[in-house]
């Protein structure tokens, strides 16, 4: 097989396992597209320099990790107009001494949290849930949690200071879990 | 230096905290505290591992796939 047969082959193995990794990070079908397409293509450009060196998935994604985080370099200065008491309020959760809201109170889900959920649905919804957060929270939160990149990594790429960075994880976090009760936790 | 109690708010950023890298000593007394007084916090707290530990499978369960008609016409570009 040439290059290019082998880059197909392992197109046609990988797309769908990239794809979904990319939408989980950028929320945007055609820009996820795109980003998968570029990895392929630098993929084939690099080719020799592969042939064999690590596992093709763990090159490839490594690839498109890169791709992801060009893309957010660029765009970091736009995902900065939403100010960052904006991204980081969380007045709608807890009242002025710091106590949940009656409304906002986390519900039990009723169970076991120890255990590990493999339904598609609960994903599916993990990834909308995702996909509803703002561009940096988002980033910030999947780079942190997905991606296992240091606080500091993850501050100088997202121009954020780290105090901005706990609160903005801080509401991350607390709209998920409420997206997750709300869809995912129906009665 | 802060006191020892605090409210749910700082509480719950402890706990999303804690999840991630070691607390300062004080910081763990304060969310222990909090978190034996609040059944709220306690639930916050399980249910903050709970999705920590989670995210990390999300990329293993491929549940978006790419569209074919888009998949098919890359291969052929590349092969082409």
């Amino acid at each position: 097989m040439n290059p290019k047969e082998q880059i197909a082959e392992l197109f046609r193995e990988h797309a769908d396992y990239m794809f979904n990794f990319a939408i989980t990070r950028v929320n945007d079908v055609h820009l996820a597209e795109d980003l998968v397409q570029e990895t392929f293509l630098s993929a084939l450009k690099g080719f020799d320099s592969f042939q064999g060196m690590s596992k093709a998935s763990t090159w490839l994604t490594a690839i498109l990790k890169n791709k992801i985080i060009d893309h957010y370099r660029k765009k970091v200065k736009e995902y900065h107009k939403e100010s960052m008491e904006q991204l980081g309020a969380t007045d709608e959760f807890f009242d002025k001494n710091g106590t949940w809201f009656p409304d906002q109170l986390p519900k039990d889900w009723k169970i076991d949290y120890d255990q590990r959920i493999e339904q598609d649905e609960f994903y599916r919804v993990l990834q909308h849930c995702l996909g509803r957060l703002k561009e940096l929270q988002r980033m910030a939160f999947v780079m942190k949690h997905m991606d296992d990149a240091a606080t500091e990594t993850i501050c100088k790429e997202l121009e954020i200071t780290a105090s901005n960075y706990w609160v903005l994880i801080h509401r991350a976090k607390l709209q998920l879990r409420k997206c997750l009760e709300k869809n995912w936790i129906k009665n | 230096m802060k006191g020892l109690i605090i409210h749910c708010r700082e509480a719950s950023e402890l706990a999303v905290k804690q999840g991630l890298e070691p607390l300062k000593l004080w910081d763990r007394i304060r969310l222990f505290l909090h978190l034996s007084m609040c059944g709220f916090c306690r639930i916050f707290a399980k249910q903050n591992s709970f999705i920590d530990r989670h995210l990390k499978n999300l990329d293993e369960n491929v549940i978006t796939k790419m569209d074919t008609e888009r998949k098919e016409k890359f291969l052929s570009d590349i092969l082409e």
